[in-house]
């Protein structure tokens, strides 16, 4: 679960650096800007979507039953 | 005297030294000499000062609670008791304990437990792990009770609220802690693999309540650790043998929590840098240019064309104007005339005619038939073949 997130966030991120970089480049054709600006609006989403869950949760080890309880 | 036998005496002698209290519980000081690791997992050594000696018996399964390993010539304290071994009539201390003299014993054993360990390359920073930038879930390593697990959480969740925390409780003093929180790391790692960062930590203490983070049991397991080990024992000014092989050091356990998780709102911030909106200037910016380039070469093109057009015409002119004016249609109308003769060529020169000769006249409006009356001139003029008009 927790590893599916963690790709997704920090490789959206950098995609979205690249798109950002790509843009600004004058080399790049108006083409690949467009394809370049689709994919970053995807990934812009996909961060903002995690950054703004807030779901966090704290889980307490309990030796005695070797099981995760949440914490009060 | 009745003469007795050898052992009778020894077992008399055996029933004196071990009833006695005081023998039952002694300390004393000596230094190592003929010491001996036995394959057994039993210690031999003999202990001794400026003149006498005496046996020394350390049990195997008090071994592992020595700090440190014993040498030839260390001054030390050991405690237990006398024991007489009848057989041999020889008797021997049994140890329970034994403390290391000199300047701080714990200093002694930390320091050699410190060159082992770099020797044998635990602390080399090609094996210590890069601590991921976007953690997703930590586990915290400490005691449940005590300030530090609620200061590193209170911190976590100031910076960043989605990152899960796990917390394994662990000792984190006494003869017990070192191989709890040994096995607390081999379990995060085997029960929880998605862990991203491990806090391992407690908080200040002296030398003996934070030994348990120089142990050599404790230093292995987060050497072994697969998922990288955030070091936090103590205060600013600790350092344990955990600091030098962990993956990253943190000075406190609430420093450690700082270190771990990104600031949300610092992400907050980088993110609104790739906001679409302003993605999309780019793009304009980028079409404008390009509009700008079209439009540009677009004119220029019609601009050559036109001046080009425009010097054709002008050449058409020039040489529409030259060939008007040797059209003799225009020389005839305003008053010139052709003279041509009998044989219809035309006469350039008066040379070749003579008085009374016929010629004739074309004008623009018609033929003159003439006779030559008179003649006056040189009449050297050589009219050149080709005109350069």
């Amino acid at each position: 679960m927790s590893s599916k997130k963690k790709a997704t966030f920090e490789e959206a991120f950098e995609v979205l650096e690249k798109t950002a970089e790509a843009l600004k480049n004058e080399s790049t054709t108006l083409e690949e800007s467009l394809k370049y600006f689709e994919e970053g609006v995807k990934q812009y989403k996909l961060c903002n979507d995690i950054l703004s869950e807030a779901k966090q949760k704290i889980l307490i080890f309990d030796k005695n039953t070797n099981e995760l309880k949440e914490a009060e | 005297m009745k003469p007795i036998k050898v052992s009778q005496l020894n077992n008399y002698i055996k029933r004196i030294l071990q009833s006695d209290p005081l023998l039952g519980n002694i300390s004393v000081k000596g230094e190592i000499s003929n010491l001996k690791y036995h394959g057994t997992g039993h210690v031999y050594f003999t202990l001794k000062d400026e003149s006498s000696k005496i046996s020394c018996f350390l049990p195997s399964d008090k071994v592992k609670y020595l700090h440190y390993e014993l040498e030839d010539g260390m001054e030390i304290i050991v405690s237990g008791y006398i024991y007489l071994y009848d057989k041999g009539g020889t008797y021997s201390i049994n140890v329970g304990d034994v403390i290391v003299e000199g300047a701080g014993n714990l200093t002694v054993a930390f320091e050699k437990l410190k060159e082992k360990l770099l020797k044998e390359g635990l602390f080399d920073g090609r094996y210590k792990k890069q601590l991921p930038e976007f953690p997703n879930k930590i586990a915290v390593i400490t005691s449940d009770t005590g300030a530090a697990i609620k200061d590193i959480i209170k911190t976590i969740q100031n910076k960043n609220q989605f990152v899960d925390i796990i917390v394994y409780p662990c000792l984190v003093q006494g003869t017990s802690a070192a191989a709890d929180i040994s096995e607390a790391i081999d379990a995060v790692n085997r029960l929880f693999p998605d862990v991203d960062i491990i806090i391992l930590g407690r908080g200040g203490g002296s030398l003996e309540e934070l030994w348990a983070f120089n142990e050599e049991i404790v230093a292995r397991s987060i050497f072994k650790s697969k998922c990288p080990v955030i070091s936090a024992v103590g205060h600013e000014t600790d350092f344990t043998i955990s600091d030098f092989v962990a993956d990253l050091r943190a000075a406190t356990p609430t420093a450690a929590a700082e270190i771990a998780v990104p600031d949300i709102n610092n992400l907050k911030m980088k993110l609104k840098n790739y906001n679409p909106q302003i993605l999309k200037v780019e793009i304009e910016s980028k079409i404008n240019e390009y509009s700008f380039k079209l439009d540009n070469i677009v004119n220029r093109m019609s601009q050559i064309l036109k001046d080009r057009i425009y010097s054709q015409e002008l050449q058409l002119a020039k040489i529409r104007s030259t060939i008007d004016s040797i059209n003799p249609k225009y020389i005839m109308e305003i008053g010139y005339g052709a003279i041509i003769d009998q044989d219809g060529l035309l006469i350039k020169s008066i040379s070749p005619v003579k008085k009374g000769d016929l010629i004739k006249i074309i004008m623009a409006d018609g033929r003159l038939d003439c006779i030559v009356e008179d003649k006056e001139g040189s009449g050297l003029y050589e009219f050149k073949e080709k005109s350069n008009i």
